[in-house]
């Protein structure tokens, strides 16, 4: 059993949000006066936490290394003359997991549930998604799961649609003070992505059929995958599905709404509410013709102009299909993709590699 | 372990009052205790028709409350277990979690679960409690004590209600999950029928529900363990635990000696809490346990001690401050 001062500390250590939590108040003085007391107050807790001293201490090693980043903090703080006095929310902040470090760079998105950052661990960019509301963080949990799952797929199939997804490189619960856990997914970034949203943005008459053709084919793919494996997206709202101009690439995120095929979903985007069809508020089983329906009408968005009225060069044929798909009527992703496929092909002929490129940002 | 928070006082659960109440049982013999301690039918409070919602809330004495649910199987050789606790363990067990520091601001739930198709009072649940009032949930409790001959039980009536009819603050203020123990010797009914649904909680379902998937639904807000209890009529079959593991993973637990029940509710707690094995054993040993008891019970827990150090918890230096945004979802 460890004693009184080192259980103290390591709960400090657990909590901590700032050097000070853990360092306390500094006197005023000298810097080098004050740098020299942080640095006796961290040789005294090195010791506590010592195996030899209390071989108990469980993750010795990691309260060790949170130490350290809190004393390299507080000598930051204490150059600037800004140790324990206010300070404003700046992007300063480094997460430590058990599998890695994440220094928060800039802020990126406000999702529904979470809020994004760009961030760096070993020299990588990375892409943090912390959870706003900690009773959130199941759907979180759900993200991280399911995105293990499929990641851990094998076979030719798995290889090529792995890509379409963000990889999951850590997910791990913060603690905070007052006993919060926020939960934290760190994914791979999208560099050079843009969000169906953003692109209808961009191009507020509506887009060409044939530019919408390969976003949309690449959704269907992506989803007829999915539904093989007895997943149900969810969630595949404008925000979600992601497009590479050049590349021709996408990848479908948001993946905290997913379900196993037949299960009821357990929450929905509330901006998006409108999209959703009457079926998931009434808590029936989600099936794959669910996504199809919220793909079928992103793809009327992205074809329609600001006033959501369709353009008039849409082929009648292509509208009547993601029509049928909005009412549920087709079953899933490989269905919708075979069908698809088809009428571009009618209207189309052969697929040709078109240039689509955004507005710089 | 929390040395400060032991000085800093919980109020709830008081040693004293407790053996006062307790004592008069320790010496009677286990049917009489079923029949003058423990109720001779159900009780109108344990009842879960029409129940709502039973709470866990924080409250002045009680500022970061922790949810705990613990349902006992009470069919025929099982409901041995209950009333062993009530006669020797629940003191027991409240000392470790609240006087050794396992876990801050316990509030434990007590019920108990028979068999849907065979008893007349196949689920009864109390409510959150902090203090002595546990113990009058847990006398409350009925123990009918029939059970079916199909070596499965209707353990799944806890789930579908921790699932939908519980709500707790340690989740909706603090993201942290509760827990929730079963207690049995045999398999559990793979579905919740919605005749069942319906005669038991008053519930209207769409379909009936799979077990599986209830367990999933408590799984985001409850740490979910099974205790397979030894010496029982089934509780040593090898089958018992293997169907548990496929469910459950490393929170089937196998409990070899039935009497040894708290201190592995506390250890298991203790080490979701964040404590090591070697400091839940000191625990265990400190509040009177012995070296065999806890030699078995820290052995069992090994493997989720193994998987909760692959789900270790982050720390934060600096300021993450939540953007304003809210209502970003629907609940449905």
């Amino acid at each position: 059993m460890m004693d009184r001062s080192t259980a103290l500390l390591c709960g400090r250590l657990r909590t901590a949000r700032k050097p000070e939590d853990v360092f306390g108040p500094i006197a005023e003085g000298p810097l080098s006066e004050r740098l020299l007391a942080v640095k006796h107050v961290f040789n005294n807790f090195v010791v506590l936490l010592h195996p030899d001293r209390n071989p108990d201490v469980t993750d010795a090693g990691q309260h060790v290394a949170r130490l350290k980043d809190l004393r390299a903090a507080a000598e930051k703080l204490l150059k600037d003359g800004t140790y324990g006095k206010p300070r404003r929310a700046t992007l300063t902040a480094v997460l430590r997991s058990r599998a890695g470090t994440y220094k928060v760079l800039e802020e990126f998105r406000v999702g529904d549930i979470a809020d994004l950052f760009i961030g760096e661990t070993d020299e990588t960019r990375c892409l943090l998604k912390v959870v706003r509301q900690p009773r959130d963080n199941d759907l979180l949990d759900i993200e991280a799961r399911t995105l293990a799952a499929l990641h851990g797929e094998t076979g030719e199939k798995a290889t090529v649609f792995q890509k379409y997804l963000p990889k999951l490189l850590d997910s791990f619960a913060l603690i905070e003070s007052g006993g919060r856990q926020r939960k934290v997914n760190v994914l791979n970034v999208a560099d050079g992505y843009y969000s169906l949203a953003e692109v209808r943005e961009a191009y507020p008459d509506g887009l060409d059929t044939r530019d919408a053709a390969w976003m949309i084919r690449r959704a269907f793919e992506v989803l007829s995958w999915i539904h093989d494996l007895g997943y149900v997206h969810g969630a595949v709202l404008p925000e979600h599905v992601l497009v590479h101009p050049q590349k021709h690439g996408a990848r479908l995120v948001g993946w905290s709404y997913a379900v196993r095929t037949g299960m009821r979903l357990t929450a929905i985007s509330a901006s998006r509410k409108d999209m959703y069809p009457a079926s998931v508020l009434r808590r029936e089983p989600a099936t794959p013709a669910l996504d199809i329906q919220l793909a079928g009408q992103c793809a009327l968005l992205l074809l329609s102009d600001r006033v959501g009225k369709l353009r008039a060069d849409v082929p009648k044929d292509v509208v009547t299909f993601f029509e049928h798909c909005c009412k549920g009527k087709t079953e899933n992703g490989a269905e919708a993709y075979c069908t698809y496929d088809e009428l571009l092909k009618k209207n189309f002929g052969k697929r040709t590699y078109r240039a689509f490129a955004m507005p710089s940002r | 372990m929390k040395e400060e928070e032991v000085e800093m006082g919980y109020s709830g659960w008081s040693d004293d009052a407790y053996k006062h109440i307790s004592t008069p049982r320790r010496s009677m013999d286990a049917d009489a205790v079923r029949s003058k301690v423990f109720s001779t039918s159900l009780k109108p409070s344990l009842d879960p028709k029409g129940v709502k919602v039973r709470e866990s809330r924080d409250s002045t004495d009680h500022p970061e409350s922790n949810a705990i649910g613990v349902l006992f199987d009470v069919t025929g050789s099982m409901g041995s277990v209950p009333i062993e606790f009530a006669q020797h363990k629940l003191g027991g067990l409240m000392t470790m979690l609240v006087e050794k520091g396992v876990i801050p601001h316990p509030q434990v739930l007590m019920g108990a679960i028979g068999d849907a198709y065979t008893d007349t009072t196949p689920f009864q649940v109390g409510q959150f409690e902090s203090g002595i009032e546990m113990d009058k949930c847990l006398t409350d409790i009925y123990i009918e004590g029939n059970g079916g001959g199909q070596v499965s039980e209707s353990y799944g009536l806890a789930h579908y209600f921790f699932a939908r009819h519980t709500a707790t603050d340690c989740w909706e203020k603090r993201g942290k999950k509760g827990y929730l123990f079963t207690l049995g010797d045999e398999m559990v009914h793979p579905q919740i029928t919605s005749e069942e649904a319906l005669a038991i909680f008053g519930d209207t379902l769409q379909a009936d529900e799979k077990v599986v998937d209830l367990i999933r639904e408590c799984e985001s807000r409850y740490n979910v363990f099974h205790i397979v209890v030894g010496k029982t009529s089934h509780g040593d079959e090898p089958r018992i635990l293997a169907h548990w593991r496929e469910l459950l993973n490393e929170r089937a637990l196998k409990l070899d000696q039935p009497e040894n029940v708290c201190e592995m509710i506390a250890a298991t707690i203790g080490l979701c809490e964040g404590h090591s094995i070697d400091d839940v054993g000191a625990v265990l040993r400190g509040a009177g346990a012995s070296a065999g008891a806890v030699k078995s019970v820290t052995g069992a827990i090994v493997p989720l001690r193994d998987a909760l150090a692959r789900s270790a918890p982050g720390s934060i230096v600096g300021d993450l401050p939540a953007s304003d945004k809210s209502g970003g979802t629907v609940r449905l």
